[in-house]
């Protein structure tokens, strides 16, 4: 019996042992409007400021790394509030304390140009610089269960369609296990979250990201989360395409929505819906995001960025 | 060499998905849809609609029956600066599945609108009619001082919840609206608006008279944002007019003559410097002139009206301080202090889904009088509607007697009033990993504490303001009611709850919370209104000498108009006694509350999509809230006595691509051992009463001035309920 105590005492516990801090990425302040043009939805659930990046700080904690990301104005929590017709409450879906955005981080673990991956999850509209591909990515998302659950059907789908491309009809079993297993590998939905005041903390097992090393680079992208929207079809209407493709992302449109971020231009298509990312030291986030090409099919690209380590 | 494998296919895959994103966006017409399919179940035997709650007129509500809604969405673009959307949407109402699609006529029982779908083909709550909702089209012109104009359906979500906040009825966007909203300096920005007044509950008596279709508010807000200090101010202008019945010549026009004015007024600052310190401010005032004319000029002891009954102006404020772990340690503080006054009165306030201020209040499960939470469970006929359990979880504030629980089931959110309000809240919290322990403490005084309505002058059955089921019955408090005849009240509320994940498996999410609630409320609290002279009743078997006592010349408490009756003598089964216990002290209405909650609870992960919680809760509620001379206004049933309640819930989600399945059943078990008091004879259910107000035959209770029945048995409660739905997109 008191051994049973001692361990729930322990594990209500091992979380309290503060982490050693790694490193530190720096966003300038003032910086959430993505290419320049992009605007905040005229919706109540967003201000100006509230996805605005400041930084993202890195400790080494017991079994993994605890990722603390800090914004210009404190971060919106879930209300107790209906959402839809059937009466499911903002807080229950997006329990983890927050809702209005998603948080990914693209990260080169082995700093071989070409290596990894040099596209993005779904919705987010960008691709990588090859020299800074990815090889793993931590994905912060209000519904990281949903968000995984959705990528994988994703992957599924878009396997099958090119199969069909291909002349066959059938994914086979092992196909279908391998590529669910692939998203596990390769991408990480943080469900140990804490949110406070500006500040929102995660924490990444070592089992998936290993220890992170000082050659790494990173690519941190602020995107606004469609969780009220995805649910809500009172407030999805102008949804243009299928909104189960962008994974939760909301996305971009012209005007001023109340549903989407504004500010693209008619057929604009290729205007990315991140409202903040890290760039490199001497680079305009305007610039970046900026630098896409709708008439040749070409997405902005972003770079890695190394951390400043403490 | 999986490993490669996988990676090839994954990135190979992902530049698929990424590379639709820009083909995904060439079309400009979208038709889509949702479908809701409700499940639910109860054993309390309703089947008046697929909703847990309603008190609209011929309206029903129910916790049985299966049903299906859908929603058809239809939105365009026809070019850059244009949008248009709109919804065909059917109502669960009283669609149930066993209606067999609506054939056939009505067999007579739905009249009250609790006849379980059988109201027939040509009735419209039963006969699955559809309607057009939320038609919207917007202009977004690109001009540099205007970003678009909105014609027609609107939540008003950009508001605020003080002055126009958003009001649910059915849909979100009931209220219709001309809209422009735009910048005018890179910090400030405007939304100014007209929007046409609901007929059905904007005015007094839940109205707008009989020439509704030009009554409209106007609204102005004016929003200052800067990188440290946010500034807002907020004008709303409500004009509800009629034709002048005194202008009887037609050939040039008909006069307008005002029916309801209601005008508020509001400035709130947000300070949000980059350090841990942020602090908001908030101040309304608000004019509220109806035509005493044309509307209530007066009420009862429960009169039904979203608007007081007289020229009245007041105001409302709250100061905010939000410190966010300023010593790096993980502590943090926030704190308010708020007064919302007994006359603020703004008729356009959100009615529900806001919680103005950052106290959690009342538990939802205590939210009408009465043990069971009937309506009016002292007489026959009133019986419980949302049932034993009430609504989950505590309830929202929100800044108006207008309050709007309409068409909600038992897992939603329930809102009560805070008008009249004043006092601060403390929560501290500390976070630490995975670990949140947070506290609150609140404590309320009431701008709605005095005596005979707070104006001596008038009688007790006829005063300007609207307490519909009267404020402070019951272990809570009826959610729309701030007004009593005689209030001396405060209200403490403490409480700490905490969560965190543990190890196990996938992580166990736990939490729990302990609250308690302290409340004193003296009532009457001056002798001068007793209802009848010293001595008046001296017992023994003698008859009361009905001797009113007047706290003003002709006025009294006691006798035909007054709240209370003098008891006539009775003799039961051999004991001669009073009916009930004459009024004749003081503290014949005293409330004092000793309240305490207790909730633990687990989440897991079960599966890849499927989240599943298991949750506890007690209820431990010592009221003394008036004796069988008070009899709870002579409305409800008296509640005085020891409460216990227990619930175990049990919460299942499932995500499956584009549906969503839910699972929430919850069981509630209690006891109510009345304790009324003494000086009265104790009398015994006949057949009739037994049959009216649902007790065994001879069980023992009071009949009071009005006939109602208040039991004395020892009540055992046994409330089960469950809702699953299904909701499909496409």
């Amino acid at each position: 019996m008191h051994k049973s105590l001692l361990a729930v005492l322990f594990l209500i516990a091992a979380p309290l042992l503060a982490g050693d801090a790694i490193f530190t990425l720096n966003d300038p302040r003032g910086d959430d409007y993505g290419t320049g043009r992009l605007q905040y939805p005229m919706s109540a659930d967003y201000q100006k400021g509230d996805l605005d990046l400041v930084s993202v700080r890195a400790f080494r904690v017991s079994g993994g790394t605890q990722f603390e990301a800090k914004f210009a104005r404190p971060i919106r929590q879930p209300e107790r509030r209906t959402i839809d017709g059937i009466g499911t409450q903002l807080d229950q879906v997006a329990r983890l304390g927050f809702y209005t955005f998603n948080l990914d981080i693209y990260v080169d673990t082995d700093g071989v140009a070409g290596s990894g991956s040099t596209t993005t999850l779904p919705g987010r509209g960008v691709m990588i610089d090859p020299a800074t591909a990815w090889e793993k990515v931590i994905s912060l998302t209000p519904d990281p269960q949903g968000a995984r659950s959705e990528l994988k059907r994703i992957v599924l789908r878009d396997e099958r369609r090119r199969t069909e491309a291909e002349g066959r009809r059938v994914v086979s079993d092992e196909t279908k296990d391998e590529l669910r297993a692939s998203v596990d590998d390769f991408v990480f939905f943080p469900t140990q979250v804490r949110v406070a005041g500006n500040t929102v903390s995660f924490f990444v097992p070592a089992s998936f990201l290993g220890e992170p090393q000082k050659e790494w680079s990173y690519v941190v992208a602020v995107s606004g989360a469609d969780i009220v929207q995805r649910l809500d079809q009172q407030n999805r209407l102008m949804r243009i395409g299928d909104a189960s493709e962008t994974l939760m992302t909301l996305p971009v449109a012209t005007g001023r929505p109340t549903d989407r971020f504004g500010g693209a231009v008619e057929h604009d298509d290729y205007m990315p819906p991140l409202v903040d990312v890290i760039v490199p030291a001497g680079e305009d986030q305007k610039d970046v995001l900026s630098n896409y090409d709708t008439n040749a099919e070409r997405a902005a690209v972003l770079k890695g960025v190394r951390a400043v380590w403490d | 060499m999986r490993f490669l494998r996988s990676t090839a296919i994954l990135l190979v895959l992902l530049l698929v998905a990424a590379a639709g994103y820009g083909q995904q966006q060439q079309s400009t017409m979208n038709i889509s849809g949702v479908t809701y399919t409700k499940w639910l179940w109860g054993n309390q035997r309703y089947d008046g609609s697929l909703y847990n709650f309603t008190n609209v007129p011929g309206e029903g509500w129910g916790d049985n029956g299966q049903g299906t809604e859908i929603e058809l969405l239809v939105s365009a673009k026809p070019n850059r600066f244009l949008e248009v959307s709109g919804r065909i949407h059917s109502r669960f109402s009283q669609n149930f599945w066993t209606n067999f699609g609506g054939f056939g006529g009505s067999d007579g029982s739905c009249g009250d609108g609790n006849g379980g779908g059988d109201c027939g083909e040509f009735d419209s709550r039963s006969n699955q009619y559809v309607k057009l909702r939320g038609m919207t089209v917007r202009v977004t012109p690109g001009w540099k001082y205007m970003d678009a104009v909105t014609f027609g359906s609107t939540d008003l979500g950009m508001f605020d919840a003080f002055t126009m906040g958003k009001i649910r009825y059915i849909d979100r966007d009931n209220l219709n609206a001309l809209m422009a909203q735009g910048s005018l300096t890179d910090n400030l920005r405007y939304d100014i608006t007209r929007i046409s007044l609901p007929r059905l509950w904007a005015g007094p008596n839940y109205g707008t008279g009989e020439f509704a279709s030009d009554d409209s508010a106007y609204g102005l807000q004016l929003r200052w944002t800067g990188p440290v200090v946010d500034v807002t101010g907020i004008g709303q202008f409500v004009n509800d007019v009629e034709v002048d019945a005194g202008d009887i010549i037609v050939d040039d026009g008909r006069e307008l003559t005002n029916r309801y004015e209601n005008n508020v007024y509001g400035v709130k600052v947000d300070v949000h410097p980059s350090g841990p310190y942020a602090f908001r401010a908030a101040y309304y005032y608000s004019e509220s002139n109806p035509n005493l004319t044309l509307t209530p000029a007066g009420f009862g002891p429960n009169g039904y009206s979203p608007v007081i009954a007289d020229d009245v102006s007041d105001n409302a404020w709250k100061l905010n301080a939000d410190i966010t772990d300023p010593f790096g340690n993980g502590f943090s503080l926030n704190a308010e202090i708020f007064n919302i006054g007994a006359d603020y009165l703004s008729i356009l306030a959100a009615r529900r889904e806001s919680d103005v201020l950052l106290t959690e209040g009342r538990d939802a499960t205590w939210a009408y009088p009465g043990p069971s939470n009937a309506s009016y469970g002292v007489f026959g006929g009133n019986a419980t509607r949302i049932g034993y359990s009430g609504w989950q979880g505590n309830m929202q504030q929100v800044a108006t007697i207008n309050v709007d629980n309409e068409f909600t089931d038992f897992d939603e959110p329930a809102a009560e009033t805070v008008i009249g309000w004043k006092g601060f809240t403390i929560v501290p919290r500390w976070q630490r990993g995975n670990l949140e322990i947070a506290g609150e403490y609140t404590k309320i005084d009431y701008n709605t504490n005095w005596q005979a309505w707070g104006d001596p002058t008038r009688a007790i059955d006829n005063t300007i303001y609207p307490a519909a089921e009267i404020a402070g019955i019951g272990v809570g408090n009826p959610y729309r009611s701030a007004y009593a005849p005689f209030q001396d009240k405060t209200t403490d509320i403490a409480l700490v709850r905490a969560k965190t994940t543990l190890n196990f498996g996938k992580g166990v999410d736990v939490f729990g919370k302990i609250k308690t609630i302290q409340e004193e409320d003296k009532r009457m609290n001056d002798a001068r209104y007793l209802p009848y002279q010293s001595g008046d009743c001296p017992g023994g078997g003698v008859a009361c000498a009905n001797k009113q006592n007047f706290y003003s010349p002709g006025l009294s408490t006691g006798g035909g108009n007054g709240l209370y009756e003098n008891p006539p003598v009775i003799t039961v089964n051999g004991v001669t006694g009073y009916k009930w216990a004459p009024f004749d002290d003081l503290s014949d209405d005293d409330r004092d509350l000793d309240y305490m909650m207790f909730q633990l609870g687990a989440g897991y992960q079960l599966t890849d999509v499927i989240y599943g919680s298991l949750i506890y809760e007690y209820y431990d509620a010592d009221l003394k809230d008036g004796n069988s001379a008070f009899q709870a206004y002579r409305l409800h049933e008296l509640a005085s006595g020891q409460h216990e309640k227990n619930k175990v819930i049990v919460l299942l989600k499932f995500p499956i691509g584009g549906a969503e399945a839910g699972f929430n059943y919850e069981y509630t078990f209690g006891e109510f051992q009345p304790d009324f008091g003494s000086g009265f004879v104790v009398q015994y259910a006949d057949a009739t009463t037994a049959k009216n107000v649902g007790v065994p035959v001879g069980s023992p209770g009071f009949a009071g001035r009005y006939g109602g029945w208040n039991s004395l048995a020892t009540r055992e409660f046994d409330h089960q309920h469950l809702k699953a739905y299904f909701k499909v997109r496409f």
